[in-house]
């Protein structure tokens, strides 16, 4: 079905008299999921141990560590960067190498830590005033052997669970507080057969589950991990544990393992780990990365990014209303979540091109009192994200009504002076670009049979940072697409765009990068969402139809053992035979090579331009949707597809808001 | 990406296949990649250096060790 848009704009958008309301905002977001620009706030000296870090809930920042067997805390009310960040207390002995542990809630913080006397004790110490004083230590649990980490994480109505291991092995226990009473021992989560060994863990509640985040090795296989999971508590059946989730993989014959996890929730899921390189050159490096917005935790996270923060102790990480916190011993970082500018009364002019294979948009601002050039528009930079919603105020009392929207990332922000008027010019690209310049930090496999062309094709698309997604009715893609499991490969350095462009390659589908990497099915049976010309339809301003020779009117398909022709002859017979092929040796029967053969150069067909349509701006119109344009002037009445998707805004003297529309074959 | 080079950490001498350390990808390995004939056995001894053509082929069963060195 078409875009749905509103009665009242519909008709709106069609009368010769229209109201343009065109909304731009800029955001420090990536796919809806807020950036972190971490800045350090502190360097010290403190050595390398397990730590902890907890928000109390007056905004205090309480850290404690464990060096050598000395628990030392440090609470710093409210935290900027002007605080002092290397005043310690020395509150205990405990013991060496062992995990500490931190959370907090209102009117409580909780630190658990192993005992000094008893390497199987952990021992739990209460602040009832936001870290500035502590309880004396109570046992809560004692284990046959060495505890190896901890974590803590209270759920909303102040139950508490801790976490912990046992030295590296699969064991990872529960220990419950409910109604303010600790249970009598752990219990074993339901994962030790998923793993051969345990290096760190790290938890929080999210208000429905503890979801934890967890580094080790892999079972038989040794490889080590990255994952996240979680255990139920009030959404999922309680103490359920979920399957885990890589982050982050290496090989076991490789020289990298992962260690001292880290896990906060802002806007999405964040996770920090260390990725420990033995080999040269030797490096111990944290990581972070994040879910997708509205991503559930064991689900699909972006490619980890390298953080500044080195050591073999990990990034703690909490999370505040409007920033996020990273702590090691020696290391303090600070992320606000900075608020994004509406930039719509600044708009002076926009242009917009859409394809199926990339994106590009310049906008104007005016920027008279000087603000943009002054850089004080903290998401007015490159990498931040524009949402352009073009509308018009169309609704009730004039409210502004849209259909299409687009995400654009802004690729260069440049000040001008033209004719004394102060101006700010924005270029930017979109999802495909974006793909482009992801490129994969090591090589990734997938076995025959193992996962369809589509969920290969949303693993790297979430792992580049995008929001992949599958059209519906009528552009619902193939049967294919979805079932299709080829054996794939993907060699370190390659681009997003171009591992997908190998999977899209034999397939009917197409990609509409409006708003992210939307996979869209074609056919030539879709019918048309949109009319233009005739009585009563959206209106022309300017058409133009136009001919030209394909650039391949006969394709092959090279599969496995087999090979499929296809070819246009009235196209070959005019302009020549022009010839492709295609090798995908995952084609194993006749059908199946005949099929991809014929979608290649149906896309031959479709992506070759047939004209150009410029009309009034539909709100309701997508790249790749199928029109319907009447023309009695060119005798034009036909169905196109949408190969190219523009926009030209301006105001002032010679306003213009239109569509362009480039028309290719059905 | 008709060529690349990598380092090999296994083989299967019976059904020819090795698992290779492609250059920049220190975390992971690529399995079961096609040998050429050619190649004696013998001489694909682990850590030595070898050239994979890809083809131009999405296909990982398409992939063949043409040189060990």
């Amino acid at each position: 079905m078409a875009l749905p848009v509103s009665p009242s704009l519909t008709v709106h958008q069609k009368q010769a008299a229209r109201r343009p309301a065109v909304s731009l905002t800029a955001s420090l977001t990536r796919s809806g999921v807020q950036l972190l620009p971490f800045e350090r706030l502190y360097t010290g000296s403190e050595p390398d141990g397990p730590h902890a870090l907890a928000l109390a809930a007056d905004g205090s920042l309480i850290r404690a560590r464990n060096q050598s067997g000395t628990l030392y805390l440090s609470r710093v009310s409210a935290p900027s960067s002007s605080s002092v960040w290397n005043t310690w207390s020395n509150l205990t002995p405990c013991t060496a190498a062992a995990g500490v542990a931190l959370a907090a809630r209102p009117g409580e913080v909780l630190l658990a830590y192993v005992d000094s006397a008893a390497s199987t004790r952990i021992l739990l110490r209460t602040s009832t005033d936001n870290g500035s004083s502590w309880s004396a230590p109570t046992s809560i649990v004692t284990e046959a052997s060495a505890i190896g980490s901890l974590a803590l994480a209270f759920n909303p109505f102040g139950d508490a669970c801790l976490f912990y291991t046992l030295g590296t092995s699969t064991t990872l226990k529960r220990l419950r507080r409910t109604s303010g009473v600790w249970a009598a021992s752990g219990a074993n989560w339901s994962r030790s057969a998923s793993v051969a060994s345990l290096t760190g863990i790290s938890a929080l509640h999210d208000g429905a589950d503890f979801i934890l985040t967890i580094t080790g090795t892999e079972v038989t296989t040794g490889n080590p991990r990255a994952w996240a999971a979680f255990m139920g508590d009030l959404l999922f059946p309680a103490n359920a544990w979920s399957t885990l989730a890589a982050i982050a993989e290496a090989d076991a014959a490789s020289s990298i393992t992962f260690a001292a996890p880290g896990i906060a929730y802002s806007g999405s899921y964040r996770a920090s780990f260390v990725r420990k390189e033995a080999g040269s050159v030797a490096e111990n490096r944290v990581y972070t990365s994040n879910t997708p917005q509205l991503g559930s935790a064991n689900g699909s996270w972006f490619e980890p990014a390298p953080h500044q923060a080195t050591g073999t102790a990990g990034l703690a990480l909490a999370a505040a209303s409007s920033a996020v916190w990273g702590t090691t011993p020696a290391g303090v970082w600070y992320a606000p979540l900075a608020a994004g500018q509406d930039l719509s009364s600044r708009l002076i002019r926009c242009s917009l091109r859409i394809t199926p294979a990339s994106t590009r948009a310049t906008i104007e601002l005016d920027d008279a009192d000087g603000v943009i050039a002054a850089g004080n528009y903290a998401a007015v930079i490159p990498g931040a994200t524009l949402t352009l919603a073009p509308g018009y105020a169309s609704g009730a009392a004039g409210a502004t009504e849209n259909g299409v929207v687009f995400m654009l990332i802004i690729d260069r922000v440049t000040s001008a002076v033209r004719r004394g008027r102060r101006l700010a010019r924005i270029e930017a690209s979109g999802a495909w670009e974006l793909a482009q310049r992801w490129h994969a930090p090591q090589a990734w496999q997938s076995a025959n049979g193992a996962l369809a062309r589509s969920a290969i094709f949303a693993r790297f698309a979430i792992r580049a940072g995008l929001s992949p997604s599958s059209a519906g009715i009528p552009y619902a893609p193939s049967a294919d697409w979805t079932g299709n499991k080829p054996p794939f490969v993907v060699p370190a350095g390659e681009s997003a765009a171009s591992l997908m462009a190998r999977l899209l390659a034999p397939m009917p589908e197409l990609v509409r990068p409006e708003a992210g990497l939307q996979v869209v099915g074609t056919s030539a049976s879709d019918a048309a969402t949109g009319a233009y010309g005739a009585a009563g339809q959206h209106p022309i301003a300017e058409l133009e139809l136009s001919a030209e020779a394909w650039q391949r009117n006969w394709t092959r398909l090279a599969g496995s053992g087999r090979y499929a022709d296809t070819f246009d002859p009235a196209q070959v017979y005019v302009a020549g035979p022009r010839f492709g092929v295609l090798s995908d040796a995952t084609a194993v029967d006749n059908s199946q090579a005949a099929n991809w053969a014929a979608a290649i150069l149906r896309k031959q067909q479709m992506l070759t331009p047939r004209g150009q349509l410029v009309a009034p701006f539909d709100c309701a119109r997508q790249l790749l949707d199928v029109v319907t344009v009447t023309d009695g002037d060119l005798a034009a009445a036909g169905d196109y597809r949408v190969i190219g998707l523009g926009m030209e805004y301006s105001r002032g003297p010679r306003p213009r808001f239109d569509s362009i529309l480039v028309l290719g074959g059905k | 990406m008709a060529l690349l080079r990598g380092t090999l950490t296994a083989f299967d001498s019976v059904n020819y296949k090795a698992t290779v350390r492609l250059d920049g990808s220190a975390p992971q390995t690529v399995n079961n990649i096609k040998t050429s004939r050619a190649i004696p056995a013998a001489e694909m001894v682990t850590t030595r250096r070898l050239i994979v053509d890809t083809g131009e082929a999405s296909s990982a069963d398409e992939w063949v060790v043409t040189a060990v060195y």
